[in-house]
């Protein structure tokens, strides 16, 4: 496995990407070269990012805050 | 604020109306999220569908300038079902009978009709807010700037003294304040009514308390309001004009008529850290210093005064601001010779009561929350503990009333106005530092995916927008945060400034203008 | 005075540094300051306290403009291994740098380490269901299904309010130019950042580069555990490559000089 499909595997987007390097023109004036280590991201299939609708916040959850609740 | 920033990560519930705040107060808005991570309930209600309102338990959209209905829709649920604190209503408050009067009006079905929020989604949000004590009530200019301003703030602490939320650690009335130091100006009576404190200045004891400090008989009268200047200058009433840190003529709305005026001026004079565009128009312009290069104290959005200390001196001619005034007021014969500015400061604090106990020895880095009136005093971090500063809490029966202005056949678009994360007002600031320049490089205009899909526009296409008091050309983005019939516009850039259709109609108390609210038309600009 | 004033002191008199970076308490509060001969009294004021800031970050900055100038430095092991990095990285001469040393991290004969991290509070209850909660070793983060991963790290880079405090803090972020601010690679003028995009090159730059200090996550104002994703990220470079940023005093496996600019991962 390569370094950057361990890492999105680690973020929960394995195997559904499809990585390619594009190196910019302004990479030589960087201070060294791994500053443009970077990565685009292509997709294949099913697009998990594009999924991503924002977080589903639960109805109900424990408060670690003790409040006054409705009637007291 | 009546509370503290830090009082949040404790509130059972908090309630944001009127304020982007991940955008425009960022650091307020990781408290929410702490508070949310804690376990509390997070309310949203914004016309435009903000970034934080995807952390919400509800999130709302109410019609623009709908904020009172809303308002008392969710106080008339909390009445109907005895969801009220009585005992706080009781013991600390008046009037409420008067308010019951006008809730018994803004029925749920009601308040859908003019609020486009459902009667279920009005019905949960007042469950919430009244439910989870202690109840945190956020906002911002969505709520100021209006020609019902001060009707919309006197709702939002209705609700919160409803609940039983004012003079409660973690609750409060809390508006947002929009720059690092508007609290502090306006503590230091930079209101045209009051002296420093809010001491006023029709106030006999307090007129001869300043009158005999500064040995000058002061004015009785209340001074003129922004508003009120540019009708001044207008009909020739005033003839020369002093702006310090300001560019009105990207910020102020109907900037059309307001270039018109500053024209008439015999002379104008612009103190500011770069040439603005209200600069390029001035007689003199003075070089004032920036944060980095002078002395003194801000007092920030808790009543947290804290000093600022200067890295390097002024570069160039600047002066420090302080200094600039001095100078002036020296030349136009009335002597100012302080030597820094915690001669200033020590000044103030001795007229200012709620300032009184604090020295830049005991501000030290963390500063102090007034009120402060003593030499051992540890500050308040919330207000109205025990009681209110006029005796009784005062509930306002308050009625909604539509904005000035509604969108109709010939302007069929809500316009409103605001700021976007990289950008502070008139960009003055923000636009010269490449890193935040490069953020976003010119204006834009929200449209609603639906509205340009009708009229075929596309990403980043320049539109033509057009109020009754003027017209610009702006790049459109496409996006859902704002609905359909509604469009936003930031108001930093000068290429594209919004503010030229803007509605100069202002509150009648707080005189300040509605530019949350206006009616335009668009119009797909031809190739 | 103590042994490290006598120390300091020494060393500004007999000119082995022309400067020394340490911590001094104005109004309660240890901020980074610098100690000059021509103040050496002021030494005496010198602390070690438990803030922590990247003084090397300070003293690099130093360097680019004076590369003459000696300068000591107040390290913690974690300074101490930034250091590394930026002697690797060609931030920092070696020759111009001396440090006084605090060893402080935990290990197995000292379970907390003596500095203001690892006194964060714990998590609420929002964040242990549906986010990522910081103090989690990797492992622990690697529990959940891809889908359930995919969620939670989105929900965690969904807070981000693209303050950049994360790459202004870190002692090892020192490019000119930053990716993080290239519009090609993340859209500009929006929140949220873009998922998870900003978050994801952040951390493949941190590869052979982050040292494990934290000064990311406690400067992140919406608490995203920053450190976690960097340290998988150094587990990885760890198991690829076998090198480990800070210790390891070779080039990182990642920089590969010359013409060739575009690094391809190694694929094993
Ligand atoms: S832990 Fe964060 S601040 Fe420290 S080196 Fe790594 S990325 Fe940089
Ligand atoms: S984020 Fe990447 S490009 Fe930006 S400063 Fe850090 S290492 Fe350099
Ligand atoms: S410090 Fe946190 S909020 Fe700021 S840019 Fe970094 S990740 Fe985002």
């Amino acid at each position: 496995m390569s370094f950057l499909q361990a890492l999105l595997d680690f973020m929960g987007l394995g195997g559904r990407l499809h990585l390619e390097w594009i190196s910019s023109a302004e990479a030589r004036k960087f201070v060294q070269v791994v500053t443009e280590f970077t990565a685009k991201i292509k997709v294949l299939g099913p697009n998990p990012i594009k999924g991503w609708q924002g977080p589903e916040i639960p109805d109900s959850l424990p408060s670690i805050f003790e409040g006054r609740a409705l009637g007291v | 604020m009546t509370n503290s920033m830090k009082e949040f990560e404790d509130s059972g519930c908090i309630f944001v109306i009127g304020s982007n705040t991940t955008e425009t107060h960022p650091i307020i808005a990781g408290r929410i999220m702490t508070a949310k991570e804690k376990g509390a309930k997070l309310i949203v209600a914004d016309p435009r569908n903000i970034h934080l309102a995807e952390f919400a338990d509800i999130v709302v959209h109410h019609r623009l300038g709908s904020d009172v209905a809303l308002l008392n829709g969710m106080m008339h649920v909390i009445v109907k079902n005895g969801w009220h604190d009585d005992k706080h209503i009781e013991e600390r408050t008046e009037g409420f009978s008067d308010l019951e009067e006008v809730l018994e009006d803004y029925t749920p079905k009601k308040v859908e009709a003019i609020t486009g929020v459902g009667c279920v989604d009005i019905e949960r949000m007042a469950e919430m807010y009244a439910g989870n004590h202690p109840a945190a009530l956020l906002y911002a200019m969505g709520i100021t700037q209006h020609t019902t301003g001060v009707d919309n703030v006197k709702s939002c602490c209705n609700l919160a003294m409803l609940c039983g939320n004012v003079g409660v650690r973690s609750g409060g009335v809390n508006p947002l304040r929009g720059q690092s130091n508007v609290q502090g100006a306006c503590d230091m009576g930079g209101l045209p009514n009051v002296f420093p404190g809010y001491q006023p200045v029709a106030d006999q004891t307090a007129n001869e308390k300043f009158s005999n400090a500064w040995g000058k008989a002061l004015p009785e009268r209340a001074g003129l309001t922004l508003t009120d200047m540019v009708k001044g200058m207008g009909d020739g009433r005033i003839k020369a004009l002093c702006v310090f840190g300001e560019n009105p003529k990207l910020s102020d709305p109907d900037s059309g008529h307001l270039d018109h005026v500053l024209k008439k001026l015999d002379f104008l004079l612009v103190q500011d850290l770069y040439m603005t565009e209200t600069a390029a128009d001035a007689d003199v312009f003075f070089a004032g210093a920036s944060v980095a290069e002078e002395d003194g104290t801000y007092t920030n959005t808790e009543r947290r005064c804290m000093r600022g200390n200067k890295a390097i001196d002024p570069l160039g001619k600047a002066l420090p601001d302080w200094d600039i005034i001095c100078r002036l007021s020296s030349a136009m014969g009335y002597a100012m010779d302080y030597s820094c500015p915690e001669e200033i400061f020590d000044e103030m604090t001795s007229l200012t009561p709620s300032y009184g106990g604090m020295t830049y020895e005991r501000l030290g880095i963390n500063g102090l929350q007034w009120p402060c009136p003593g030499k051992d005093h540890p500050g308040t971090p919330y207000l109205h503990k025990d009681n209110f500063s006029r005796g009784k809490g005062k509930f306002h029966a308050v009625k909604y009333l539509d904005p000035d202005e509604m969108p109709d056949e010939d302007y069929p678009f809500f316009l409103t106005t605001g700021r976007m994360f990289s950008h502070y007002h008139t960009g003055t600031m923000t636009r010269v530092s490449p890193h935040l320049h490069s953020e976003q490089k010119s204006g834009y205009i929200e449209v609603s995916p639906k509205d340009a899909g009708d009229m075929m526009l596309n990403d980043g296409e320049n539109v033509r927008v057009l109020s009754r008091r003027g017209q610009i050309e702006v790049p459109v983005k496409i996006t859902s945060r704002v609905g359909e019939g509604l469009l936003f516009s930031p108001f930093h850039f000068r290429e594209n400034p919004i503010n030229r259709l803007t509605n100069p109609a202002f509150d009648p108390i707080a005189k300040i203008p509605e530019f949350k609210v206006c009616a335009v038309k668009l119009e797909k600009i031809a190739e | 005075m103590n042994m490290m004033h006598e120390i300091v002191k020494e060393w500004l008199e007999q000119e082995k540094i022309d400067l020394f970076i340490g911590y001094k308490v104005v109004d309660g509060h240890p901020l980074p300051c610098f100690f000059t001969r021509e103040n050496i009294d002021d030494v005496d004021n010198l602390v070690e306290s438990k803030a922590r800031y990247p003084l090397e970050k300070i003293a690099a900055k130093v360097y680019s403009t004076h590369p003459e100038m000696k300068i000591g430095i107040l390290a913690r092991d974690c300074n101490q291994r930034a250091l590394n990095v930026l002697y690797v990285w060609n931030q920092l001469d070696p020759e111009k740098i001396e440090t006084v040393g605090i060893n402080c991290c935990p290990s197995p004969a000292r379970e907390h380490a003596d500095c203001s991290y690892l006194e964060r509070e714990p998590s609420g209850p929002l964040k242990t269901l549906i986010g990522i909660e910081n103090n989690l070793k990797p492992e622990q983060a690697e529990v959940y299904s891809q889908e359930e991963r995919f969620k939670r790290w989105s929900y965690e880079f969904e807070k981000c309010i693209k303050c950049y405090g994360c790459r202004n803090i870190c002692p090892v972020c020192f490019c000119k130019e930053c990716s993080l601010e290239h519009s090609d690679l993340i859209k500009k003028g929006e929140l949220p950042v873009e998922i998870p995009i900003f978050h994801l090159v952040r951390a493949v730059h941190m590869a052979g580069r982050c040292i494990d200090c934290g000064l990311c996550e406690d400067a992140c104002p919406a608490n995203i555990p920053l450190r976690l994703l960097y340290r998988e990220v150094n587990q990885i470079t760890a198991r690829l490559f076998d090198y480990r940023a800070g210790t390891d005093s070779g080039q990182s496996p990642f920089s590969i000089l010359g013409e060739n600019v575009t690094l391809e991962p190694m694929s094993l």
